[in-house]
């Protein structure tokens, strides 16, 4: 007798189909751009976010894609408003 | 688990059939199923009383089943092939009763 030997013939196939999970897309790199006391120019974004994690304040403005860019050249500040809101304004540096 | 049922008649083999999984690890990494397997199809690949091609055996094979039966009386040699084929079964069964479980009819 010549058998081929299938040496996994008792072997159980559950769970060894493929998954079609596995992907995943690049991070998207949000987050805050500037410190705290930072200057910056106009026209700098200053937070990357999806939604209003962070709201313009003064100077500042909200994009298409809810980042946060400065108006004027100056100095940056995070701000608390209420109780758990945030927001970043930019202010002008006396000369 | 796997069953293995061995059938013989005043001592003289019949048949043998094996079925099931061993569920010891994944497909591939299974140890205890390749012990059988191999216990099982390479000691069948020792048998010689078919090699004329005279139909002594009626075997059939699939994944998670494996059926032997012999269909005339066997050889002293293939006797001793198959009682090693079931002493190393035996020997798998007692240690991995969670895996392996051996019957005499």
């Amino acid at each position: 007798m010549k058998l081929y030997i299938d040496i996994q013939l008792f072997a159980s196939k559950k769970g060894v189909s493929s998954t079609k999970n596995g992907r995943d897309s690049a991070g998207r790199r949000l987050g805050a751009k500037v410190g705290d006391g930072q200057t910056v120019t106009a026209g700098s974004i200053l937070y990357r976010q999806r939604g209003t994690k962070i709201y313009p304040g003064a100077n500042t403005k909200r994009g298409g894609d809810d980042s946060i860019f400065a108006l004027i050249d100056g100095v940056v500040k995070f701000e608390r408003v209420g109780k758990n809101r945030k927001r970043v304004s930019v202010y002008a540096v006396e000369k | 688990m796997i069953k293995v049922a061995l059938t013989t008649h005043n001592n003289h083999f019949v048949s043998l059939l094996v079925t099931g999984h061993a569920n010891a690890g994944e497909y591939g990494q299974d140890i205890v199923c390749a012990g059988v397997s191999l216990a099982v199809q390479g000691g069948c690949n020792a048998l010689k009383d078919d090699e004329d091609g005279e139909g002594v055996y009626e075997l059939e094979r699939r994944e998670g089943y494996f059926f032997l039966k012999a269909k005339k009386e066997l050889s002293s040699h293939d006797e001793i092939v198959i009682e090693t084929i079931i002493a190393q079964i035996s020997s798998i069964a007692e240690q991995y009763p969670k895996s392996v479980k051996l019957e005499r009819k």
